[in-house]
């Protein structure tokens, strides 16, 4: 009986051990993403762009500094202590008669089913455009 | 009815035992550091890609450029102690009509890089077009594998003194006796307690080579 016993706990514990078994470590992967030149546009539509693109794929973007420096950036995936596991920038320049736009991204792989390059491939989609 | 209030401790225990011996990471965050951007009004675009192919390569290994002649560079670092990658930066090259333009991105996982994204791409930035650099903390060194008779910790193997039982005890508090039934360990002070077909308290010797207790007798090959 005692044996029985004895061998029921070691069970269930080996159970629960296996069914709470360690997260992979979480490893960053970084993308640089597509680059695009757009012409005869000016550079706030690529401002305007930017802005709703990584809104639609992430949250609350932001343009970085002061003034318009066409440098965006957002995150996403926030844990439950509000700390973000993607994040992505869209860079604005203005060239001669239109613009350059890169996107680059960060994702941290798990939690993130994203790869960072897959992240990228989204928000340059949701920027509209051919490449 | 005694016996299912037993089976009803015993899913306890087990569950207990899975959640709280299985100790969870900190949970770990992405800062991203965008902003910098440097213009210069001379230089090619192969001197853009030059310099940031010997930015990155200052404080990030495998500096690569996307696709040959892009001008777009990626670096990662490596962290021994995570095991993963835990530090990336990148310099995007674009040619003007004279010059050049070269943003910088960079990325790290907190709390397992020693540095921040900003401080990372401060240095990158500053050594690609000049500025002061200031060092980063080094990557942590891998945890060691104690070796020995340690008193701090039951890592090694176990011999039984009195029965054909050996168990092998690793860094994670986890055990695996010779028929492959798991269990854990722990330790305070020199107090034992190894959760093996049930919880047993046993004293660890102060050589660290001998435990005894709850029925059981081991010596450590050490």
């Amino acid at each position: 009986m005692l044996k029985t016993r004895a061998g029921l706990f070691a069970a269930v514990c080996a159970a629960a051990l296996g069914a709470s078994a360690l997260p992979a470590p979480a490893a960053l992967d970084m993308a640089v993403g597509e680059r695009r030149v757009v012409k005869n546009q000016p550079v706030s539509s690529c401002n305007a762009a930017a802005k709703n693109a990584l809104n639609a794929v992430l949250k609350t973007a932001d343009e970085v500094g002061t003034g318009d420096t066409g440098e965006w950036t957002a995150y996403g995936l926030y844990d439950s202590a509000d700390h973000p596991s993607v994040a992505a920038a869209v860079h604005c320049y203005p060239i001669d008669n239109g613009f350059v736009v890169t996107f680059t991204c960060a994702a941290e792989v798990p939690p993130s089913t994203d790869t960072a390059s897959a992240l990228c491939s989204k928000i340059a989609t949701a920027f509209g455009g051919s490449p | 009815m005694k016996r299912r209030r037993w089976q009803a401790n015993i899913l306890a225990t087990g569950s207990f035992c899975g959640v709280v011996l299985c100790g969870v990471p900190a949970p770990a965050a992405v800062d991203f550091s965008v902003g910098i951007r440097y213009v210069s009004p001379d230089g090619s675009a192969q001197d853009c890609s030059d310099k940031a192919k010997s930015a990155l390569s200052a404080f990030l290994q495998s500096a690569a450029e996307s696709s040959p002649g892009s001008g777009e560079w990626m670096a990662t670092a490596q962290n021994p102690r995570a095991g993963a990658v835990t530090a990336a930066a990148s310099v995007r090259c674009y040619p003007l009509s004279k010059g050049y333009v070269a943003t910088f991105t960079c990325a790290v996982q907190l709390p397992d890089n020693p540095y921040g994204a900003d401080t990372l791409c401060l240095d990158v930035a500053h050594k690609f077009y000049g500025g002061k650099v200031a060092a980063l903390a080094p990557m942590p060194a891998p945890t060691a594998v104690p070796t020995g008779c340690s008193t701090v910790n039951l890592v090694g193997t176990w011999v039984a003194d009195d029965k054909p039982l050996t168990l092998k005890a690793d860094l994670n508090g986890d055990l695996t006796d010779n028929d492959g039934v798991s269990g854990n360990w722990g330790l305070k002070g020199t107090t034992v307690t190894l959760t093996y077909y049930g919880e047993h308290t046993l004293t660890l010797s102060s050589d660290g080579k001998h435990m005894r207790g709850g029925g059981y007798n081991f010596t450590r090959k050490c």
